[in-house]
């Protein structure tokens, strides 16, 4: 299974009834490609960087779904001759995270041994440190 | 801030080395922070790295590691592309 994330600008011209409406038709296209969502978030309207149709703002929306990678091909087509679209990018996301999960659980690895040989090396002192005290 | 902290460094080794050597930053920002993955979406981090005329900071300015660099590269050039960074400004 592969997770990808998709983001995608919707011209301003539509109102905030149709962006919902077109969101559902997004939906729509990726459960027919046999892909399922996972998250869907309307980021909102924002100032884009620079002009693009000769608009300079748009709705961002932000999807995350998973699909066996079959028809990406064929939703990216569907988002580029879409008139609603201004922009829109797919991104595999999977190979990403894995990363990011594989790194998080080696630094996890590393604190743990850390405290141990810190615990250790307490104890030792410790052993150490009692004859020390009555000297004190 | 960054200045401050090098002045420090070099003034406690005065003698040693060239005097206008200044001691650069050892570490990546990315590197301290553990940062795994830039995302192209958090424009306000990869900001930082767009001077005024819109270009990607090199590494000997801005100091990041090669593998921290080539993430804040792509992550700028897939903002760039979805608009959320200029291309170019003037």
């Amino acid at each position: 299974m592969r997770t990808y994330e998709l983001l995608f600008i919707v011209r301003p011209t539509l109102s905030d009834h149709e962006v919902a409406a077109f969101i559902e038709q997004v939906k729509g296209y990726i459960g027919n490609i046999g892909a399922t969502l996972t998250n869907v978030q309307n980021l909102g309207r924002r100032h884009l960087a620079y002009e693009i149709d000769h608009v300079r703002e748009g709705t961002y929306v932000l999807m995350h779904f998973e699909g066996n990678g079959v028809e990406i091909a064929e939703l990216d087509r569907r988002l580029r001759v879409s008139d609603a679209v201004l922009r829109h990018i797919i991104l595999r996301i999977d190979e990403e995270l894995k990363r990011v999960e594989r790194m998080k659980r080696r630094r996890q690895r590393k604190a743990a041994r850390r405290a141990r040989a810190a615990a250790a090396r307490q104890a030792r002192e410790g052993a150490k440190g009692k004859g020390g005290e009555e000297e004190k | 801030m960054a200045a401050a902290e090098t002045m420090s460094s070099s003034s406690s080794m005065a003698g040693a080395g060239p005097p206008h050597r200044v001691r650069r930053r050892r570490e990546c920002r990315f590197c301290r922070e553990k940062v795994d993955l830039i995302d192209y979406k958090d424009v306000e981090t990869l900001k930082a790295f767009i001077p005024e005329r819109g270009r990607i900071m090199p590494r000997r300015l801005s100091g990041v590691c090669a593998p921290h660099q080539r993430m804040l590269t792509r992550a700028i050039k897939r903002a760039r592309n979805m608009a959320l960074l200029p291309y170019v400004t003037d």
